[in-house]
């Protein structure tokens, strides 16, 4: 028997403890240099769904090290990856606590095809490695498949998010359509991500109704999201504008530009790259075979906010 | 009203003019997309169950329940009386709203009453009733060796299970929980 305390096992701290490690490895082999962004930070990203926590004198906790870590970049790094906390307001759940591990990493000369393979090898490396640790075999088989967005949607919710876009039904669609017809699939790629969703992704030149944007899922739940990095300043500027006017349409307090971002954007500073984040917690869950969030996070916030007296 | 993230556990919201139960929910939150609750609700006056999917910005609105300690009056022609023990007012319960209360109400009962827009919808009885015993035969051979009892009938009409050392005209205590029998009364 396994020793738990609280419903925690203590195993799983080892398993954290090893895929830590193993992310290192693979990147340190790979000649990344591994950075330090801020926490504290005044420009916590201008996504209308993500909100941020508020800090001390107009500052945040980052919600994303995704700006800072793409000014390095600008400042002349090549091949950078970080594994830090990120945190976001209201969003705890099954596969959600409001602070979060998270890995990121950029490499340039890359587009989101090129990642989409680094990420499977990434997966398939630690799939492989922690087996040993789970005394499992690896289970993520490659090639991962792979479907663009509007294929999965046409076969299953039969409409084209591309062509007829919907945001509400789209999300919709998603949860309760596409993902559950998925779910059996043990790793996937759901990738070119219609335009409205393309944040900071580069447009496909050949078609620029969808982003070079896609999503990893393992076990039927999104573990990552990486994409082509835009670098165009003044399609960024546009985009953080509508996303702005989207927050203050929704009621929410509007977050400041990084300045700096946009400057290095406009001094053409930023090259051709591309970035991902992976959910470190997600990922252990699906290696580890766990169900929630809060059995691979020895403090989840629910027991962070739980004033009960009990084991350590 | 409620946003999607007061949703919990045993929250009671109205739903097309009935009360429901948040009976299990679950925070869904797609990447880069709105946050939405999956919710399972019961309904409190039918007991079916309804998934819904709340989308955040939706605002749920709070059924208006009320707890009142009432008295059991008297039953007449399948109408069950009760009054209320701080005002005094009388309210009415048919047959089926009182549902399985039926077989522990005994005339001058204490217990709660739930009201949804003040319309009676449940009956909290307390834990121990007392009943009497009306029928069950005398000296009833039962099967000693694993302790089983024998049926009886009390004047509420309800059936429960009692040891063979019971007798007609006794008063006994039941679980109201469980139905179950727990020992002969102390009077």
């Amino acid at each position: 028997m396994i020793p738990s305390i609280n419903g925690f096992k203590l195993e799983i701290h080892y398993l954290r403890h090893h895929l830590l490690r193993l992310i290192r490895t693979f990147f340190e082999e790979k000649g990344y240099l591994e950075v330090t962004t801020p926490i504290l930070v005044k420009c916590p990203g201008i996504d209308p769904y993500i909100d941020a926590i508020p800090a001390d004198k107009n500052l945040f906790l980052a919600t994303s090290p995704e700006l800072h870590m793409k000014r390095l970049i600008s400042s002349g790094l090549h091949k950078i990856y970080q594994i830090t906390h990120a945190f976001r307001a209201d969003e705890t759940g099954k596969y959600h606590n409001c602070e979060f591990s998270i890995l990121e990493w950029y490499e340039t000369g890359l587009n989101y095809q090129d990642l989409m393979e680094l990420t499977e090898s990434l997966v398939q490396t630690i799939d492989s490695k922690m087996g040993v640790h789970l005394k499992k075999a690896a289970r993520f088989a490659s090639p991962f498949k792979k479907f663009s967005v509007d294929t999965v949607f046409l076969e299953y919710a039969h409409w084209c998010p591309s062509k007829e876009w919907d945001e509400d039904r789209f999300f919709l669609d998603l949860i309760e359509i596409v993902e559950p017809a998925l779910k059996n699939i043990p790793a996937y790629f759901l990738y070119d991500f219609p335009a409205p969703l393309a944040s900071l992704a580069k447009l496909k030149p050949d078609n620029p109704r969808v982003s070079e944007r896609f999503e990893l899922y393992l076990k039927g739940v999104e573990i990552a999201n990486g994409f082509s990095e835009l670098t165009c300043a003044k399609e960024q500027r546009k985009r953080f504008e509508r996303d702005s006017a989207k927050r203050t349409a929704m009621k929410k307090i509007p977050y400041p530009f990084d300045h700096h971002f946009l400057a290095s954007l406009e001094k053409g500073l930023l090259p051709d790259c591309a970035g991902i984040a992976v959910g470190i917690d997600r990922l252990l869950m699906a290696l580890a075979d766990l169900k929630e969030i809060s059995e691979v996070i020895a403090f989840p916030y629910t027991r962070v906010i739980d004033e009960s007296v009990d084991l350590p | 009203m409620y946003e999607i993230n007061d949703i919990r556990k045993n929250l009671k919201v109205e739903i097309d003019g009935d009360p429901y139960i948040v009976v299990d929910h679950q925070f869904v939150k797609p990447g880069k997309g709105n946050a939405f609750s999956r919710t399972r609700l019961k309904n409190m006056i039918t007991g079916n169950v309804l998934d819904r999917t709340y989308k955040s910005g939706e605002k749920l609105k709070p059924a208006k329940l009320e707890e009142h300690p009432m008295q059991f009056l008297y039953e007449q022609d399948n109408v069950y009386h009760f009054m209320n023990r701080e005002t005094y007012e009388q309210i009415e319960m048919n047959e089926s709203q009182v549902d399985k209360a039926k077989d522990y109400l005994i005339e001058n009962l204490n217990l709660d009453i739930l009201l949804f827009n003040n319309q009676p919808i449940a009956i909290n009885l307390p834990t121990f009733v007392e009943l009497r015993v009306v029928e069950t035969e005398p000296g009833f051979k039962g099967d000693t060796v694993s302790g089983g009892g024998k049926p009886a009938i009390m004047h509420t009409g309800a059936k429960i299970q009692v040891p063979i050392f019971v007798n007609s005209e006794d008063w006994i205590v039941v679980d109201t929980r469980t139905g179950q029998y727990v020992e002969r009364a102390k009077k």
